[in-house]
């Protein structure tokens, strides 16, 4: 008689979507002990007796400084500040009185910042909004606002996000002009509301911030102070310009370029090194045609891989010198496991060229996964371009270039998943 | 939700039952069963006898039937009828648990036979609705007892009630996965953005507005204060989590208010979660658009593309980027060492703290390549977010990076006071970065990062290889 009824799944007749909405905790949370949440509710009773409506924003407040007290404390002990990693029942009640607006927790001082604490609860507003004259006013000014998430019933914290006080500025000469929400000043009611998404949500970057400027990049009046500070963040000034030739010696890092050439004296040059490259061994690709031959040092653990690659560069006619150098490294994501090895030798000629050759093949015991292309370009175009089928598994890819000395090679490889790893280009350059 | 077809109509003398060895059975139970047969069904396939072959039973029809034989005294079947409706609220307690399962348990590490024990706990004696105080009552009558069909679809119910259940939500919260409460929502919220929210967001007329804010501040005064004076005095439960108002507390907002209409406390409580929900909506809509989506053991770097253009390497002097090289080099491992003793320190005074784990677990993801999900078995961890937050990868690479910064500004001879302009610092934050992860860093989409646990192998960039040697020379020394 019931037969009639049926439905794969009994689940599915449950309603799912209840508007009761989980969220992951962050995992730069702030955990906050009993006691501090005992500390932060005395502390907010005291300073706010007459003051219902009141009590709990301090409360809240109470409990961000706690916060922001542990995650400086631990993440940047070397920072001074007057804020212990426990901010006590004094600090606490002379902070929340001393706040001259209740909204904020103002007179935090880091390294040598001015800090406002802004509480944002369980709640997530879209606009936060603070007292206008922790903005304008000179003396209660911050070089830093920062928001902090306060979980009270969890009993957590987190750095939300935070603005600096030359940004505010900016967005006020700005807002004229701006399309984007702005920040509104009501002078009535004496506060300042600003859009969420007009703090940068990055503790680590606040971090950055507090660990390496300087006050004088952030002024906080529209006075003489401000003049002085901007001549020194000018282009001009040899401040700024040692800052940038810093940043060009980093760009070299980042960008450094792999010399071959100097494979070719049997030497790793120091980028490579650096980058776990390892020498190979002297290839010899005799031209005795039988494969076993093919390579002179046969410790090498990929010699079949790379013979087998000679043997078809020869049967296409190209002339193979009679000893090449060549440096490997490893790469791997998730399952793959590959080898890149990469072979140069010269072209002596009136005009002198140079060869790569790019030899992918599987790390020892794994296979070359299916999809995974090799692409090697120069500053122009794609040059070549070769992706790994089934048939290749068990060996090898290769892509060979030919260049004159000045020009450079980026190889890319691209795992088919997503992940694409560029590697630091390819120069022939024997004079170094 | 209106008329549903019946998933199937077993649920009724079904109870998903938690056994003692921890697993999960389905246990016929054949006087719900003869009760849905001889009662329920019959009087369904009379509302509608036109096709008898494809008859669908809704819910809302049977349970409205099934809950009416419970309430009415004079009925016989009532404890069969009560039974019947277990069987369903199991499923439905299931259910909910398969969906945060589903929702975050590979990440944060629990699955099914984590969540039963907290929620399951119907074994199914039979219980007459008119004795159930004699006994220990198990979630899924209590969910029955303030189950009101003329609010809620008792899905519905059954899945609030499980979702909000203070126990299974003090285990996620260990877990990392939280629900917030509705009082936690209305602690938090003020007038002023009550009014701009109701206004602006939800489009609420005057007079709504007026009241909803005026049952606030009630609801301020009452139960905000009490909580700020339980925490005071500690007399807040272990997890922390806000309790529903006691019907005590209830009296006392309903009481405050000065309109003529006099409120029950059930009718406040009805109208505080109504305007929580609002305020949940928005809440949702809010961090609907700003959440990080970081994938939890990837630290970030930032994607910098090649310049292709022709190197400036040459040109700058060689003797130059040998020694910047070095100065970086030193810089880099100087921040290493500070950064982990840093870490060990606080790691060594928190009283659950792990700094050996935290150590091992360092070696294991960069030295010897292994996922964070290995490292978590190889520490004994149970998830793989327990691992991500002993190590916080992201948050130790910015400070290494930080470190060496500041380092090699220093070196330099460029004092702290040079880097004037903030943007410019971000930028060497984000070179050094690049330096770091000799671009090998990979770029991946969003939804593949969250497929898939796999990662560049941590062996071949700059900032692992340093941190390897400097945990390897730390264990020499030890």
């Amino acid at each position: 008689m019931m037969s009639s009824i049926s439905s794969p799944n009994p689940f599915e007749a449950f309603e799912s979507d209840d508007d009761l909405h989980w969220d992951a905790l962050p995992v730069d949370s702030v955990e906050l002990s009993a006691e501090q949440l005992t500390l932060a509710a005395q502390v907010a009773q005291a300073v706010t007796a007459n003051e219902g409506d009141r009590q709990w924003q301090a409360y809240l407040l109470a409990l961000a400084v706690s916060g922001f007290a542990s995650w400086l404390g631990d993440r940047a002990p070397e920072l001074g500040s007057n804020l212990s990693s426990r901010p006590d029942e004094a600090f606490l009640l002379q902070h929340l009185r001393s706040s001259p607006h209740a909204d904020v927790v103002t007179q935090l001082q880091v390294g040598d910042f001015r800090v406002c604490l802004l509480a944002m609860g369980s709640l997530t507003d879209e606009v936060i909004t603070l007292p206008s004259a922790v903005l304008r006013d000179t003396d209660s000014a911050a070089h830093f606002y920062v928001l902090v998430d306060v979980l009270e019933e969890q009993q957590q914290t987190r750095i939300h996000g935070y603005f600096r006080h030359d940004q505010w500025q900016q967005w006020q000469e700005n807002s004229a002009t701006s399309q984007s929400p702005a920040i509104h000043i009501d002078d009535e009611a004496k506060q300042c509301t600003v859009p969420l998404e007009h703090f940068t949500t990055e503790g680590d970057r606040l971090l950055l911030d507090l660990r390496v400027l300087s006050p004088s990049a952030i002024p906080l009046s529209t006075g003489v102070e401000q003049e002085t500070a901007s001549n020194a963040a000018s282009d001009s000034s040899p401040a700024a310009s040692s800052l940038d030739s810093l940043l060009k010696q980093l760009q070299t890092v980042a960008d450094r370029t792999l010399n071959a050439a100097s494979w070719i004296r049997n030497q790793l040059d120091e980028v490579a090194a650096d980058l776990s490259w390892s020498l190979m061994p002297e290839l010899v690709p005799v031209t005795t045609g039988l494969r076993s031959g093919a390579i002179a040092n046969n410790n090498f653990e990929t010699q079949g891989a790379i013979s087998d690659v000679f043997q078809d560069l020869r049967s296409s006619g190209l002339e193979m010198p009679t000893s090449v150098q060549g440096a490997y490294r490893d790469l791997r994501w998730g399952k793959a496991a590959i080898r890149l090895h990469a072979l140069v030798w010269d072209i002596p000629s009136p005009e002198p060229e140079w060869t790569l050759l790019l030899v992918l093949s599987a790390m020892p015991d794994h296979t070359l996964p299916t999809g995974l292309t090799l692409i090697v370009q120069d500053q122009d175009e794609v040059l070549a371009e070769r992706e790994v089928v089934e048939e290749d598994e068990d060996g090898s890819v290769y892509a060979q270039v030919i260049g004159f000395q000045q020009e450079m090679f980026w190889v890319t490889i691209d795992f088919g998943n997503g992940a694409i790893a560029t590697l630091p280009p390819f120069a022939f350059n024997p004079q170094l | 939700m209106g008329d549903r077809t019946t998933g199937s109509a077993s649920r009724y003398w079904q109870l998903m039952r938690l056994m003692a060895s921890g697993h999960m059975q389905r246990v016929d139970r054949p006087e719900a069963k003869a009760f849905f047969e001889y009662r329920i069904y019959p009087a369904q396939a009379e509302v509608q006898p036109s096709n008898e072959e494809s008859l669908t039973l809704s819910d809302q029809a049977i349970q409205k039937q099934a809950w009416s034989v419970v309430q009415d005294p004079n009925d016989g079947d009532r404890t069969v009828a009560l039974s019947s409706l277990r069987c369903f609220v199991s499923y439905g307690v299931v259910q909910v648990c398969r969906q945060l399962v589903a929702q975050f348990g590979a990440e944060h590490g629990f699955a099914l036979e984590d969540l039963l024990p907290y929620v399951l706990d119907d074994h199914g004696e039979p219980l007459h609705p008119d004795k159930l105080e004699q006994h220990y009552l198990a979630l899924s009558i209590q969910i029955l007892q303030s189950f009101d069909p003329n609010r809620a679809s008792l899905s519905t119910w059954v899945s609030r009630r499980v979702k909000r259940h203070p126990e299974l939500n003090r285990f996620l919260l260990q877990q990392g996965v939280y629900l917030v409460s509705d009082w936690a929502i209305l602690n938090d919220t003020n007038s002023a953005q009550l009014q701009r929210i109701l206004t602006e967001f939800h489009g609420l007329s005057q007079h709504e507005i007026i009241q909803s804010l005026s049952l606030l501040q009630n609801y301020h005064n009452v139960y905000r204060r009490d909580r700020l004076q339980q925490v005071a005095e500690r007399q807040v439960g272990r997890s922390g989590a806000c309790l529903p108002p006691t019907t005590e507390q209830l009296q006392r907002i309903a009481d405050a208010n000065h309109s003529t209409i006099i409120q029950t406390p059930e009718q406040v409580l009805y109208d505080l979660r109504n305007l929580a929900a609002l305020l949940r909506q928005y809440r949702i809509h809010v961090r609907g658009g700003s959440l990080p989506t970081e994938s939890l053991d990837q630290p970030e770097s930032p994607a910098l593309s090649v310049s292709h253009s022709e190197s400036e390497s040459e040109s700058t002097s060689n003797e130059f980027l040998t020694q910047f090289r070095q100065q970086f080099v030193e810089s880099l491992d100087e921040a290493i060492a500070e950064v982990v003793s840093d870490r060990l320190k606080v790691l060594t005074r928190r009283k659950k703290g792990d700094p050996d784990g935290f150590l091992k677990g360092l070696h294991l993801f960069h030295c010897d390549g292994m996922s964070m999900a290995e490292v978590a078995d190889v520490l004994e961890l149970k998830a793989q977010y327990q691992v991500t937050r002993l190590l916080k990868l992201k948050d130790f690479r910015a400070d290494v990076r930080h470190g060496a910064l500041v380092r090699l500004g220093d070196r330099l001879r460029m004092l702290a006071a040079t880097f004037a302009s903030p943007d410019q610092v971000h930028q060497a934050d984000a070179q050094i970065e690049a330096a770091l992860s000799d671009q090998v860093d990979a770029l991946m989409t969003t939804a593949e990062a969250e497929a898939s646990s796999s990662r560049p192998c941590p062996m071949t960039n700059l900032f692992a290889q340093r941190l390897c040697r400097h945990l390897q020379t730390r264990s020499k020394e030890s």
